[in-house]
């Protein structure tokens, strides 16, 4: 909603949201500095009493732990709403986020029982920046993890060897332009066999991976890493444009991976950031590594300047 | 043992009982979710859901360790699969009761094959893998579901882990071959073939040789 200047909608209930994303902030507590399991929640289940504004976790629940995607997710909704970030406790944040980084230099999700790939070094690497604080990543390794992560073929997977995937390769070429590190991780061949895998997958809309189906949101994944690349105006604009316009739901609205398909929330946003690439008139200009508007962007570079002048 | 949802008996009806109304759950209190006082773009949650999962609360803020908490986790799991904490404290309670687990590795082949798609899923077949160096199951399971889907990331990802991790090389190349004649341009099955390759033989001349014709 954001994106579409339509905030309004939900205005009156700014605080309230904000609140409810502040309660989910998994805190050190007061008896130990452990702040590995710290990060945000996805949602209440865990049971924790509501309280945005504690300052530490009284008393200790087991199970209860923070989720990087959440904390991605999170951060950018209190960024979206405006709100100055002043209730994060960014240390505990940094540090939590270092737990999560495993030897071969990718990111797990959570404390326990996680998976890892490059969705979770694109969460570490947005929250350090958003954080402007990289303590909680080593950048080495993660840069070493996404070199590994390109295939043969060009294009970037979740992890060596695994095939390269739209989503994948948004995530590697975006964190490594959130570290500032993607000339120094790819060489120039390297980084073109990167731009022409994903010129390779517009058919008309554009598709994750060689000879699967176009889908919306790739318009996205596929489009943003090609504006990162410097090499967005070598795609067709006009078929893009009028694939994602095809996926739009006449009675429900929003948009739909496919024409004819239902609309979901996802394609619904990524629709529109597909659409945004293009300078489309209706759509914010967004930020593409970061996967918000550069409205939102301007607020969190004031909230920098104002956290690096203290 | 658990019933999932929406299970009928033998007469047509459904059977499935409340936990606030079994008697062997008396001695818990079940724990609501706190969303504060204006939560937004609320979950509807189902009377059955919200009766699981406020048991589940209860039951993981006591860290039982036991059957009653093993199976109300399948009951939770059946609802939500992808609830990460619910399969994290399954591990730790089948650790502490040192369940078989075969019977385990059995039961998540069936919800893979129900949710193919799910992180969760896998990522506990992994580690039920990790501790029982059990890989017999492995290549068949992922069989199945690319069967299925011949393309399934997390199918390709699981079966090049165990194929790494355990050795497995031998009969790689022919599923590969058999799935290129299904559809010459699958993808995920070329990734394969070059991961497999990469990882045995190496490109020597003369496997380009062969791999060109």
């Amino acid at each position: 909603m954001e994106m579409l200047s339509s905030l309004d909608v939900v205005q009156g209930n700014k605080d309230s949201l904000i609140d409810w994303i502040y309660s989910h902030q998994v805190l050190p507590s007061e008896l130990d500095d452990d702040c590995r399991r710290c990060g945000f929640r996805g949602s209440s289940t865990i049971g924790a009493k509501f309280n945005p504004t504690q300052v530490s976790c009284e008393p200790y629940i087991p199970y209860d732990f923070g989720h990087i995607a959440q904390t991605y997710t999170g951060l950018l909704c209190l960024i979206l709403l405006g709100d100055d970030l002043s209730r994060l406790q960014r240390v505990a944040l940094t540090r939590g986020l270092r737990a999560h980084q495993l030897e071969d230099g990718s990111f797990k999700a959570t404390l326990h029982g996680s998976e890892n790939d490059m969705r979770f070094v694109y969460c570490a690497s947005c929250i350090s920046y958003i954080l402007d604080d990289w303590t909680g990543v080593d950048v080495d390794k993660a840069a070493d993890y996404i070199y590994r992560s390109q295939s043969y073929d060009g294009g970037i997977g979740q992890g060596p060897g695994l095939e390269s995937h739209g989503g994948s390769t948004y995530c590697a070429v975006a964190s490594l332009v959130l570290m500032d590190r993607l000339y120094t991780t790819f060489s120039s061949v390297e980084l073109d066999r990167i731009r022409q895998w994903c010129i390779m997958r517009q058919q008309n809309g554009f598709q994750g991976r060689p000879m699967k189906p176009v889908d919306t949101c790739y318009s996205f994944w596929v489009g943003a890493t090609l504006k990162l690349l410097d090499a967005f105006d070598l795609i067709d604009k006009v078929a893009n444009r009028s694939y994602i316009l095809s996926t739009q739901d006449s009675i429900v609205g929003g948009f739909a991976k496919w024409p004819d398909y239902h609309p979901d929330a996802l394609h619904a946003y990524f629709g529109i950031c597909g659409l945004s690439l293009m300078n489309a008139e209706e759509v914010k200009e967004m930020h593409p590594a970061l996967n918000m508007s550069t409205h939102a962007v301007q607020h969190l570079e004031k909230i920098h300047l104002s956290w690096r002048s203290v | 043992m658990a019933l999932g949802s929406g299970e009928e008996n033998a007469a047509g009806e459904n059977s499935w009982v409340f936990y606030k109304d079994r008697p062997e759950w008396k001695d818990i209190t079940p724990m609501e979710q706190d969303d504060g006082p204006a939560p937004i773009v609320m979950i509807a949650y189902s009377k059955k859901f919200k009766d699981v999962y406020d048991y589940l609360r209860a039951i993981m803020r006591k860290d039982e360790r036991s059957e009653r908490a093993l199976e109300l986790t399948e009951d939770a799991i059946d609802l939500n699969p992808a609830n990460y904490s619910v399969w994290h404290y399954r591990r730790i309670i089948l650790k502490d009761l040192k369940k078989d687990l075969k019977d385990e590795i059995l039961y998540c082949g069936e919800i893979i094959q129900e949710h193919p798609k799910n992180y969760q899923v896998w990522h506990h077949r992994r580690v039920l893998v990790e501790w029982t160096r059990d890989n017999s199951h492995e290549l068949k399971l992922t069989e199945t579901v690319l069967d299925v889907d011949a393309k399934n990331y997390h199918a390709w990802q699981h079966r090049q882990w165990v194929v790494r991790e355990f050795g497995l090389w031998e009969s790689e190349l022919s599923l590969i071959d058999e799935l290129l004649q299904k559809d010459l341009r699958n993808n995920s099955a070329w990734n394969h073939r070059y991961f497999v390759i990469n990882h045995t033989t190496g490109f020597t001349d003369k496997v380009l040789e062969y791999e060109v014709k």
